[in-house]
């Protein structure tokens, strides 16, 4: 269980890529989770045996049956590209640590006003629409700070990480 | 040729849930052609989730619960009888003995035990699931138990309820409600009730309820049965009864009165999408916590804490029918599992609100992670205004429980009253056809998505929405409205 609470976040970006939307991601994931549960015993904690690749193809099959089952009423990536992106996103996973580390410094350079609507928008359990209109600001205006922040941060992060950045 | 700026303003519709069928088209295209595009999509994605934790992460160290803690060795111990559970209806049972049931000269087993929820028999004793049960009797004074009979019939029973086995494919209800569900293969399935009350399944699905005054009621809700009175003679009435159609077999008046179904029943489906149009029902899904506001959507009916630290409730909205002169005379709420999961540290209650003129946007006001709400319809602003939500069924999945996709839940026959009950005071009060009953399906304490410092992401239930169709998972809401009809009594040839 502890791998799981360590790597389920990393788990959850990797869903979220090959879905392209949160909140299927969250049903996916979900399923994903019982299914990990469940197979548990199945994974063979030791060196060689890499967890999150492991859970990474349990997740990849549960994104493949929400493609099968959802893909009728639903826009999904098609399973080309949802193949290319875990192989893709696989292949990053090694990077996830420092990026969640150097994303903790770039956002303690943001400015203070920058910085609050971030942790506004991304603090509350609420849509970034919901929030817009609470600060009495068109959802529009709001959105394009919330990119500009963000590319702006990935820019931060592919600098702090030596990658260079073209945000 | 997109540039990495443009490129970025398109991953930003994702991330910020607004991306329309034509960002999803051009993202699509963008990302099967161009690798450093995918390198790019990855690692926007990545940052989006990362900053979700890491500002969330802030705020949800704060849901310790102290008591039932989070073990593994026990946790994989449900996970087995899960996976019996399911795998239950593909094996063939093996021969062991049988755990409960009265003792029996007959030891070879009839059923098998399928599910249990806080079963608790007049006997104190225990049956365990995927246990063998030999003929005999299971006194169930409360909770409920599934057995499915080597015949192939699957039978719910609610407690109190006093069920005879007596073999492979009969059975008797000596009192108190099932639910069977009979395949083709298990065809000729028979329940018999007091006073020789026979009910022969034809392939089917139906509901038998026996009372306190030894009457036997039967609703078909699938297919057909056939259900007979005799006294043990030859003479015996026979009525065929179909799809929608009830009948009451009372056996100290040797008659079996046929309900009217002229109206119904009436299967009320939560189904179509949004705020937008009304349609003939709405589910909605709302990000609660006390914050308030949320995101509506055509979507499941979420309790729990899904992904994030807040709690979900889930609200269904259903739309009244035509008023009849006598009122409903039932009212069934099933609820399906879609993906499974299970609260550590509440259950979960469903509640009838009141109702609204038009599907609006459900109020933040309306979420609750509490066992107790007393706030008026004026404060959560639904008709009648100075009324209290009622609850409908508390704990209808205990915390801690794990409930394997495709279980339905349904009001027992106590809760069914009182929704009923519910409905038509309603009509008593104003409500009007095509008015919307709203139910609310919430977490009794606030749930998070950490427990016992470890993250404990699927601490959420799905119960499936109005877009679950096939299989079909959708909340449903089975209104009968039924009348009695004098034309309608079979008279007895046997009157005694």
């Amino acid at each position: 269980m502890r791998l799981y609470a360590t790597h389920h976040r990393e788990l959850f970006a990797y869903v979220m890529a090959l879905v392209g939307d949160e909140h299927q991601a969250e049903e996916v994931f979900q399923d994903t989770s019982v299914t990990l549960w469940k197979q548990f015993e199945r994974f063979e904690p030791g060196p060689g045996s890499d967890f999150v690749r492991w859970a990474a193809t349990v997740a990849l099959n549960q994104v493949r049956n929400y493609r099968r089952v959802r893909g009728r009423d639903r826009h999904v990536f098609s399973e080309s590209l949802v193949e290319q992106l875990a192989a893709d996103r696989a292949a990053l996973f090694e990077e996830d640590q420092s990026r969640r580390e150097a994303l903790a410094t770039c956002l303690s350079k943001l400015r203070d006003v920058d910085r609050q609507l971030i942790e506004r928008c991304y603090g509350e359990a609420r849509s970034f629409k919901q929030i817009a209109s609470d600060l009495g600001r068109p959802a529009n205006t709001v959105y394009k700070a919330l990119n500009r922040i963000r590319a702006a941060l990935l820019e931060c992060v592919e600098q702090t990480l030596g990658l260079g950045g073209d945000a | 040729m997109m540039r990495p700026a443009e490129q970025y303003e398109l991953f930003g519709t994702v991330c910020n849930g607004e991306a329309a069928e034509a960002d999803r088209q051009m993202l699509e295209c963008l990302l099967t052609d161009d690798a450093e595009a995918r390198r790019r999509y990855l690692n926007y994605i990545t940052l989006h989730t990362q900053l979700r934790d890491r500002i969330q992460g802030m705020a949800v160290t704060r849901k310790v619960v102290p008591q039932a803690r989070f073990h593994m060795r026990r946790w994989a111990a449900v996970a087995a009888l899960v996976l019996v559970a399911g795998m239950l209806w593909i094996i063939v049972p093996s021969k062991s003995t049988p755990k409960h049931a009265e003792p029996s000269e007959q030891t070879h087993s009839v059923a098998l035990v399928t599910n249990l929820d806080r079963a608790v028999f007049d006997d104190g004793g225990a049956i365990e699931l995927g246990g063998e049960l030999a003929p005999g009797m299971l006194a169930l004074r409360s909770g409920r138990v599934q057995v499915m009979f080597n015949s192939g019939a699957v039978v719910d029973l609610t407690g109190p309820c006093r069920f005879r086995m007596i073999d492979a494919g009969r059975a008797m209800l000596d009192g108190g409600s099932l639910l069977a569900y009979v395949p083709e293969r298990g065809r000729g399935f028979t329940v018999e009730g007091p006073g020789g009350v026979r009910v022969v399944d034809l392939g089917t699905r139906f509901t038998m309820t026996v009372d306190e005054l030894r009457q036997t009621r039967v609703l078909v809700l699938e297919g057909t049965v056939a259900l007979s009175l005799s006294d043990g003679r030859v003479d015996q009435q026979v009525e065929l009864l179909t799809a929608g159609y009830e009948m009451i077999a009372d056996p100290m008046h040797r008659t079996l009165v046929r309900m009217d179904n002229s109206h119904g029943p009436i299967t009320i489906t939560g189904d179509a999408v949004l705020t937008s149009g009304p349609a003939d029902g709405t589910i909605y899904r709302h990000t609660d916590t006390a914050k308030g506001g949320g995101a509506f959507e055509h979507q499941d009916l979420i309790v729990g804490s899904a992904t994030g630290p807040a709690d979900y409730n889930g609200i269904a909205m259903f739309r009244l029918p035509q008023r009849t002169p006598n009122g409903l005379s039932r009212a069934e709420l099933r609820l399906t599992v879609a993906t499974e999961g299970r609260l550590p540290n509440a259950n979960v209650d469903v509640w009838a609100l009141g109702y609204v003129s038009s599907p609006i946007k459900p109020s933040s006001k309306w979420m609750l992670t509490a066992d107790a709400d007393d706030r008026t319809g004026q404060t959560l602003g639904v008709e009648p205004t100075d009324a209290k939500p009622v609850k409908i069924a508390d704990d209808m999945i205990p915390a801690d429980s794990f409930h394997e996709r495709d279980y339905t839940w349904q009001t027992d026959t106590t809760q069914s009253t009182a929704l009923c009950d519910y409905i038509n005071s309603l009509y008593e009060q104003g409500a009007e056809a095509g008015d919307w009953l709203v139910i609310r399906i919430n977490p009794d304490a606030p749930v998070g998505n950490t427990y016992d410092g470890v993250a404990h992401p699927f601490a959420a239930i799905r119960f499936g929405g109005s877009h679950r169709v096939a299989p079909d998972r959708r909340a449903c809401l089975l209104l009968s409205v039924s009348e009695k009809v004098n034309a309608d009594v079979v008279p007895s040839q046997n009157h005694e």
